[in-house]
């Protein structure tokens, strides 16, 4: 036994030294998985007919801004080895008023990535959307001011943040933490996250807000003036927020 | 309850022990009650201070799947003195189970990712759907495999290791019920 593991030893330190050597002359011939190369691939829409932006990626973080022009604007901007290269496609829609925009990763397996970081940033004009929805698996989200009736904003586990002036949002992430920030709470806002912290900015304190705070085993504050009971003055828009661990916070900004 | 009761019940619970032991373990507690008598002390003075039978064996059960895994170290060996051990009670449960279960399933993430190391050529191979792999990448696939196996040798090292700071933790619980 003693023996065999010598031996191992031996194989996988020599493997361990063939490999630095290799690997260190083929990254000087730019061509070993260690070599990264920079992406930058974009695409536009017009932006006239559309009422609806749907974006979604399962790689990388995304973030929506607001921009001059009468064109949606989809940059996808990163570093990756030189084999992926070619992987990614940034995938561009519209119909019947909805405009997808998508990241697409060709390849169906990937088991061993030495380096990949993406961004995508989507740049939206200035008129009113009905619906900005924006989905990612493990990137984190930020909305700038761009304005939307609703806000649909879903990660598996990257952080949310949204920094708007209005409108109705649901955000659901299972790891990370949410912030939206609002100008006022005129709509309803239902965030919910497993284990991340949830925080609600307003600048303008509402005349009336009813909330539902759910958490297991985090902390409630809610520092708005006028705040009783669960609600200011009466109806009004419904925060509702809901965290297994994480703390739930509704301030003033 | 009378001497022989007493006894009686505590052969019924140290059934699951070899003859040997439960033979040396009965002589021992006959001593307790004959000394105990010697020195003018009730039978219920004495049955009071041994304790519950059915505790006194169990815990007697843990002792021996404590030596009996530290003799001849194996990973059903510990599982058995950690089940044992736990069977004394609530707190065993939670100071036992619990960093026995972390520590094990860390372990086993070590083991795990050594092998995910060992077999990336193949992992490699799949993702590329290529054999052009082997020559583009051939000195990553040889230094994977390399740290796997260094991960996993010194895995297996550290697993005895391992079994042997259990098998002291599980010892050191023993003492600690025994002061209470």
């Amino acid at each position: 036994m003693s023996n065999r593991l010598r031996n191992l030893t031996r194989l996988a330190v020599m493997l361990i030294a063939v490999a630095i050597i290799g690997n260190a002359l083929m990254y000087v011939l730019g061509n070993s998985p260690f070599n990264v190369h920079e992406l930058s691939i974009e695409q536009t829409i017009r932006s006239n007919q559309v009422n609806g932006v749907l974006i979604r990626t399962k790689i990388g973080r995304v973030d929506v801004v607001p921009i001059e022009g009468n064109e949606i604007r989809a940059t996808l901007e990163g570093k990756t080895t030189k084999k992926w290269m070619k992987d990614y496609q940034l995938v561009v829609d519209e119909d019947q008023g909805l405009a997808q925009i998508e990241v697409v990763q060709e390849s169906r397996f990937r088991f061993i990535d030495i380096y990949t970081d993406f961004k995508l940033t989507v740049g939206i004009p200035a008129a009113k959307l009905n619906q900005l929805q924006v989905e990612t698996d493990s990137g984190n989200i930020h909305i700038g001011s761009v304005d939307a009736s609703e806000y649909l904003v879903t990660s598996d586990t990257g952080s949310i943040k949204l920094d708007i002036k209005k409108g109705h949002i649901h955000a659901k992430t299972d790891t990370g933490e949410i912030v939206a920030a609002l100008d006022h709470i005129d709509h309803d806002i239902i965030v919910a996250t497993d284990t991340g912290d949830i925080t609600v900015q307003t600048a303008q304190v509402p005349k009336s807000l009813h909330t539902k705070l759910t958490t297991d085993s985090g902390k409630v504050n809610v520092s708005l003036p006028d705040y009783h009971d669960g609600k200011i003055g009466e109806g009004g828009p419904l925060v509702d927020l809901f965290s297994d661990t994480g703390n739930l916070t509704i301030k003033q900004k | 309850m009378s001497k022989e009761v007493y006894l009686n019940e505590l052969i019924q619970y140290l059934k699951p022990l070899p003859p040997a032991e439960q033979a040396d373990i009965i002589a021992e507690f006959r001593e307790h009650f004959e000394l105990a008598e010697f020195n003018g002390r009730s039978k219920e003075e004495v049955i009071a201070k041994l304790g519950n039978p059915r505790l006194v064996a169990r815990e007697a059960l843990a002792q021996y799947q404590i030596r009996k895994a530290g003799k001849s170290l194996s990973l059903s060996g510990v599982i058995k003195a950690v089940i044992a051990t736990m069977s004394l009670g609530l707190f065993n449960l939670i100071i036992v189970l619990l960093p026995f279960a972390a520590s094990l399933a860390l372990l086993a993430g070590v083991f795990g990712f050594a092998l995910f190391l060992i077999v990336s050529p193949i992992l490699l191979s799949i993702q590329h759907q290529s054999i052009m792999i082997l020559t583009n990448e051939f000195f990553l696939m040889a230094g994977l495999v390399g740290a796997g196996l260094l991960l996993f040798i010194g895995a297996v090292k550290f697993t005895r290791l391992y079994y042997d700071l259990v098998l002291r933790y599980l010892r050191y619980c023993l003492k600690v019920i025994k002061r209470k």
